[in-house]
């Protein structure tokens, strides 16, 4: 019998030594207020390496879900279309020449959408970023060790938002509400009340690809899963989705668990005649996107 | 593959303290042990196997007693079947269904599994020659359904279920149950909004089926009275098929499907 045919993707799934786990579930006082998921998130993996970001829309704002979902779509193919030289380049210009270039797409896309050029942008492009991009070695297995451009990889942030490198929580500022987002930079005036570094991406973490084990990116609302009850660390809830086989076999796996961690229950007692109901922890829109190195260690190839 | 062994009484309980079944229910669907082994066999997949964002389960109940094999309508319960099946596999959302078949004598012709692993209705698996334990293998089915679709949402799922019974005959080997504890369970369901119902019975000259469904709780739209011919049965399962993957193809199609009644 034939062998089935393989797909460049699933080639480029098989170079990659990470598995990537995504899911989205609508915060309950969005559900409340009848408004949709506002956050967005994109994950791209091939030969050059695994590219993924969160976008949180603003809550204040209209339409921000529209933004939120083109800017994450928007800057993983920026990001991408530069990933060959991030190994050599320095990680904050690297940042800054893709930001300058989503700047232009989102110029673009505010210029067709008519005159109202500050309403358009505050009604639908306003959206925090988290995000991280993870190259691969290129060359044959004993390259690797002695590579002069190791692979690296990159957390990056703008705006607030939560992120765990290796299980340790990387800091990213609060924003009190009043989050610098990207497009700002679209609108003249807006840079009055915030420095322009505010409006750059930051970097969280610059490391060794081979120094990874777990990264999780997730929007403010998956903060509501941190948090140290007593006898827990920082990631709190958050642990499992690393841990858990399961998030990484079924792509449905990471959005069900969050809508389950998010349902309320509803307790009846019949003797007493009352309803008890106790409501998921998730006020706000909750994204994540959860990294793991792959378990099952490939007989061979790079890296 | 994940495990799937699910303990069914407290599947039972937790849907009871939440209020989706009465009192009356969770007693009928906890008799004895025996039901909940009878339930357990026709689970199948577990929730983490399956790759959909909400999940169509479709039961099916034909009946295999001895007078379908005397009226000859064995041949077109099992094109019936085997329609609703290729009806269901040709729809957008076949993806996200899963089905399921028992006989209405307890033989489970396959637990729940996706579209493209459901088995066909065959010669060498369908031989009609037995009772009509109408209410009591009613009940089994059910809980069934309730047991999946409790184990989806437990799991963050929406879940939508179909459920059809096909019968020639009033029950009359029945120990456990009755019209009216199988009607408990029918109004449970249907006050949750997400299950659709449906009886077709197949006239035997006798019988006043649409009593007999009327009794279990089964709305009057969703209850097919095919004639005692291989053209009326086979026409009464192109009906049920098409208002199967009508039912199946979104939330607001269920709904209007639910309301609504079999397509005409």
């Amino acid at each position: 019998m034939a062998e089935p045919a393989v797909t460049s993707a699933e080639i480029a799934a098989r170079r990659m030594p990470f598995d990537a786990a995504c899911g989205s579930v609508l915060g309950r006082e969005h559900a409340l207020a009848g408004r949709n998921n506002q956050d967005a998130y994109c994950c791209r993996q091939d030969e050059h390496g695994l590219i993924a970001v969160v976008c949180d829309g603003c809550s204040s704002a209209r339409h921000s879900e529209v933004g939120a979902k083109l800017g994450a779509r928007l800057l993983v193919e920026t990001l991408h279309a530069r990933l060959p030289l991030l190994d050599a380049a320095d990680p904050a210009e690297f940042l800054e020449t893709a930001r300058q270039d989503m700047l232009r797409q989102a110029e673009a896309l505010v210029s067709a959408l008519g005159p109202e050029r500050v309403a358009n942008v505050n009604a639908y492009l306003l959206f925090t970023v988290v995000g991280a991009l993870i190259s691969v070695c290129h060359g044959q297995p004993p390259l690797a060790v002695g590579c002069p451009c190791p692979p690296r990889a990159v957390v990056f942030a703008l705006g607030d938002g939560v992120a765990f490198l290796n299980g340790s929580p990387l800091d990213l500022p609060p924003a009190n509400n009043r989050p610098p987002y990207l497009c700002y930079a679209l609108i003249e005036g807006a840079l009055d009340a915030m420095r322009g570094e505010d409006l750059r991406f930051r970097v969280l973490a610059d490391l060794p690809s081979a120094n990874i084990e777990t990264l999780v990116l997730g929007s403010d609302g998956a903060a509501a899963l941190c948090g140290a009850p007593a006898g827990q660390d920082a990631a709190g809830a958050l642990r499992e989705f690393w841990t858990e086989d399961r998030f990484f076999t079924n792509p449905q796996t990471l959005t069900r668990r969050l809508v389950q961690l998010n349902r309320e229950v509803k307790t009846i007692d019949w003797e007493a005649r009352r309803v008890d109901r106790k409501s998921g922890p998730l006020l706000d829109d909750t994204t994540l996107i959860v990294i793991r190195r792959r378990i099952v260690p490939r007989a061979s190839g790079p890296c | 593959m994940a495990s799937n062994i699910v303990n069914i009484a407290d599947l039972f309980q937790n849907a009871h303290a939440e209020g989706d079944l009465s009192a009356q229910s969770l007693q009928a669907l906890t008799v004895n042990a025996d039901i909940g082994a009878q339930i357990q066999a026709g689970l199948g997949v577990a929730p983490d196997d399956v790759p959909a964002s909400e999940v169509v389960l479709v039961s099916m109940m034909p009946d295999d007693s001895g007078s379908i094999r005397h009226a000859g309508n064995a041949k077109v319960v099992r094109e019936g079947h085997n329609l609703v099946l290729e009806a269901l596999k040709a729809s957008k959302q076949r993806d996200s269904i899963l089905a399921h078949t028992r006989y209405l004598n307890g033989f489970v012709l396959f637990p729940y599994r996706p579209l493209a692993d459901a088995v066909l209705m065959d010669t060498h698996n369908y031989d009609p020659t037995m009772g009509t334990p109408l209410y009591d293998q009613t009940a089994v089915l059910l809980g069934t359904v309730l047991a999946k679709t409790k184990e989806f949402q437990d799991t963050g799922v929406p879940v939508r279920t179909i459920t059809l019974l096909i019968t020639d005959g009033a029950d009359c080997h029945s120990v456990v149950q009755t019209p009216k504890t199988v009607r408990a369970i029918v109004e449970d369901m249907l006050r949750q909004e997400c299950h659709i119902v449906a009886g077709m019975g197949i006239a035997d000259g006798t019988t006043d089926y649409r009593l007999v469904f009327r009794e279990m709780g089964i709305p009057e739209t969703w209850i097919l009275t095919p004639g005692n011919s291989a053209g009326e049965v086979r026409k009464a399962f192109q009906v049920f098929s098409q208002s199967a993957v009508r039912a199946s193809q979104s939330a607001a199609q269920f709904q209007q499907a639910a309301l609504g009644g079999l397509l005409n």
